[in-house]
């Protein structure tokens, strides 16, 4: 008797819900657009990008960069997944709203095509040339909504530019399907919480004190792939087989304009990897340029707790692409991309390598990270300073975990081509070669491709800068 | 029935239980037979608790022969009670998706031992049968006996009827733990004083201690399904949600532990219930309150109780929430749900997805029809 009230009981509120349909708010966390501009008013990228325009700010907005009028031009805004939706209502404050005569100097959108995905279900509007908010509602046969994109018809000319800008979208979608606020607040905290990171990375490009910052201010994601586990990475080993593994799937890769196969380091990698890095001596490293490498879209150094607590979130988190960021040195300053801005000093007292893995030394015990490194240096200059062809560096300390806190050990390869820049990066379980634009002081990172194993795949993502 | 069960159905003592002479016959005789190793003092007759180690060590079936340890050789007989167990979280417990993705990138022994208890060396040695996780022989066999509370007349084993098989102590074996102290190989060989998972504790310490058949009388009502917090019914009959208007600005929400034995949430550290109200116009004004525990780490390894506010057994706890504060119009409804989430994360991220659901709506209402509060 029990077993069918209870199947009642279960079925109940799902036959409620499938036909009561009601009006919920999304945020979106993710945007895309035909293009955005970047200028001196946006150098470091803290405004214009598309997912501005869904940040509740009129502050901010997303301006187009395509350097006419604007009409084509689109923004996409990736909702969260949601079945059984018949209608989304829009609110738009057009232009840019930040002040009244920012909005007369910018061009606004006036005519433009509202289309839903995946349904494709089309719908013209007008907009008015007024700030404040304007409603649209656009319906669609009971089915899933996923993403909704806004194209520009015709605009408004603006007095002064002829950038278009939006400054905010809110979206609000009636559908069966239980809402789930939770969710959406998380996705709305993820907005805010990217706005942070871009207005701190500009911060640290703009206190720059003259000397030239390595890295864009932003990369996205060209290429994602997936590939299945080699079978090094699925048996018990040491972590050399796991990076060795990792190493050998990035060489599988031919090297581009711009993003060469970092050959040199990866003959140097394999022989220390097979050796044990026996070549490499103890050393102590410091950095003439400690400027933070700053948190920037699908670029961030690594930190300690990562291989132990899972891939962080992977994908480029303003326009939604899912696939994996590139990781730099842990060390996260800026003087370790250069191999010229890494100085390496004896050291008496290091551990011996295999202790350093093991955690051994008491410094692992520690709950602030502790950095044990060695070297393998590059032939002598005459007239140049000593310099580091590839560093090994062992950081270990205590973390969180569920049991409470344990150890954790991280080690990390780093690796300089001939001109002193960083190509190669291996990690227990990934490795990430860079390509570099521009020569000497000047030069950028430009690209990257890194091969990432976790548990049961192994992902590629290419990022290349503006 | 196996030929070697039949052999045994031979040998075995008639009807019930062996008995106070019988034990001790069999005791005298088992000393004579001790030191050649062909005679071992049952678990049984130490009681339950010396079936498991609550983690320590796997589970050794002893002299039970291979073909009678995986659930195939139960099946043929017990047919209904295997497909009731296939449903359960006992079958699940090795293959779950959020179980794996923890054990994943930290495979410990210690886990194993409760995951696949029938694995005899820890992570390389799960093979199918261990892989089938708390299954028949892990509760119901060790030296190629068949333990159990009772003993059908008509039975072909050789049953050892155990007096305390039904109590509270049988599940403690995996499901009563203290944090363990995990030493730099991966191994664990003691446990801290800090509970990590309290759910014996927590029933002996409320209203049903004593009660006769203790866990099995609410998590045996569907036979060997087992249900507990992964099944909706079982979580809806456990907690109770009301709601009712204090008057029109606030609102009152009773959430009552009015059926579970033990505290709401209970058992692994991540498990917790969260209680949300909102306006669907205003998701991210959400009001919550977080009902489990929470920790910190231990200065003796582990971890502690730094706030813990899961509800006891028979206990009603009450919020009160201003609806001013959720935004939205004041004629839009309010919604309220209690969630039972059993991982850290309520929402992972797509690459780090266990593939199977991370919590479940235990109760979903909206003010919509609330009288006001007596």
């Amino acid at each position: 008797m029990m077993r069918p009230l209870l199947l009642v009981l279960l079925l109940l509120p799902a036959a409620v819900r499938a036909n009561a349909a009601f009006e919920r708010r999304l945020y979106a966390d993710r945007a895309d657009s035909s293009s955005f501009l970047w200028n001196d008013w946006n150098k470091f990228q803290e405004n214009y990008l598309p997912l501005y325009a869904a940040d509740g700010d009129p502050m901010t907005a997303w301006v187009e960069g395509a350097g006419d009028s604007g009409e084509g031009e689109w923004i996409r805004f990736y909702l969260s997944r949601l079945e059984g939706t018949e209608a989304l209502r829009l609110r738009v404050q057009n232009g840019y709203q930040k002040s009244t005569n920012l909005y007369k100097a910018n061009a606004r959108p006036q005519q433009i095509e509202v289309k839903l995905l995946p349904s494709g279900m089309t719908q013209a509007f007008t907009l008015e040339d007024q700030a404040g908010w304007q409603e649209l509602r656009i319906t669609q046969p009971r089915g899933r909504l996923e993403a909704v994109e806004l194209k520009v018809v015709s605009v408004y000319a603006g007095s002064k530019y002829t950038d278009l800008a939006v400054s905010d979208v809110e979206f609000y979608a009636t559908s069966v399907t239980p809402d789930n606020p939770a969710a959406e607040k998380a996705r709305y905290e993820r907005v805010l919480s990217w706005k942070k990171d871009r207005v701190a990375a500009a911060a640290v490009f703009k206190a720059s004190t003259g000397a030239f910052m390595p890295v864009l201010p932003r990369y996205t994601l060209k290429a994602t792939g997936a590939t299945p586990v080699p079978d090094e990475l699925r048996s018990d080993g040491n972590d050399w087989i796991y990076m060795s593994a990792s190493l050998e799937a990035l060489a599988a890769f031919p090297g581009e304009p711009g993003l060469p196969r970092p050959d040199g380091s990866i003959a140097r990698a394999r022989a220390a990897l097979t050796s044990t890095f026996a070549d490499f001596v103890p050393v102590q490293v410091v950095t003439t340029d400690s400027r933070p490498l700053p948190v920037l879209d699908n670029l961030q150094p690594a930190r300690l707790w990562t291989c132990y607590e899972g891939p962080p979130l992977w994908g480029d988190t303003s326009t939604g692409q899912v696939g994996g960021y590139l990781e730099l040195p842990q060390f996260g300053k800026v003087g370790f991309l250069r191999a010229e801005t890494v100085g390496v000093f004896d050291v008496k007292d290091n551990p011996s390598l295999a202790d350093a893995m093991a955690g051994r030394p008491s410094q692992c015990s520690s709950d602030t990270t502790h950095t044990f490194a060695w070297a393998q240096m590059a032939p002598a200059v005459p007239g140049q300073p000593a310099r580091a062809a590839a560093l090994l560096t062992v950081s270990c300390g205590m973390i969180d975990s569920r049991e409470g806190r344990e150890r954790a050990v991280l080690a990390e390869l780093l690796s300089y081509d001939e001109a002193g820049y960083l190509d190669l990066f291996l990690r227990e379980r990934s490795a990430t070669s860079f390509g570099w634009r521009g020569a000497g002081a000047g030069a950028v990172l430009s690209q990257g491709r890194r091969v990432g194993a976790w548990t049961d795949t192994v992902r590629m993502s290419e990022v290349a800068g503006p | 029935m196996t030929a070697a069960m039949a052999t045994r159905r031979g040998a075995s003592p008639s009807g019930g239980g062996p008995g106070v002479v019988g034990r001790w016959a069999r005791s005298v005789g088992c000393a004579a037979l001790l030191l050649s190793g062909a005679c071992r003092p049952v678990a049984a007759e130490l009681g339950v608790e010396a079936l498991f180690s609550q983690g320590l060590a796997p589970v050794s079936l002893g002299a039970t022969p291979p073909e009678e340890r995986g659930v195939a050789a139960c099946e043929g007989c017990h047919a209904g009670i295997v497909a009731e167990w296939r449903g359960s979280r006992h079958a699940a417990a090795w293959t779950n998706g959020i179980f794996q993705r923890e054990f994943k990138p930290r495979p410990l022994d210690w886990c194993v031992h409760c995951h696949a208890p029938l694995a005899p060396a820890g992570v390389a040695s799960v093979d199918t049968v261990a892989a089938e996780g708390v299954s028949c022989a892990v509760c119901h066999l060790r030296e190629g006996e068949i333990l159990a509370a009772a003993r059908g007349d008509d039975s072909p084993h050789h049953t050892r009827v155990m007096g305390d098989y039904d109590s509270e102590r049988l599940c403690a074996g995996c499901h009563q733990f203290n944090f363990p102290v995990v030493e730099a190989n991966g191994e664990v060989k003691r446990y801290t004083d800090h509970p990590m998972q309290d759910t014996v504790a927590e029933f002996r310490a409320g209203p049903y201690a004593g009660l006769e058949q203790a866990c099995w009388s609410c998590h045996g009502k569907f036979g060997h399904s087992l249900p507990g917090a992964h099944a909706l019914g079982a979580l809806q009959h456990a907690a109770t949600l009301e709601r009712c208007w204090e008057d029109r600005r606030q609102l009152r929400v009773t959430v009552t532990n009015s059926g579970a034995g033990h505290k709401l949430p209970s058992g692994d550290l991540h498990r917790h219930l969260i209680l949300r109200v909102w306006r669907a116009s205003e998701p991210a004004r959400l009001w919550e309150a977080f009902i489990g525990r929470a920790f910190e780490p231990a200065p003796d390894a582990g971890k502690r109780v730094r706030l813990d506010t899961a509800i006891l057994p028979l206990e009603s706890r009450v919020w009160r929430v201003a609806v001013g504060e959720l935004g939205g119009g004041r004629a839009e409804p309010v919604s309220i749900e209690l969630r039972y989430i059993y991982t850290e994360d309520e929402i992972p991220t797509p690459q780090n997805d266990p593939g199977e659901p991370t919590s479940v709506v235990v109760h979903r209402v909206s003010t919509e029809g609330a009288a006001l509060c007596p």
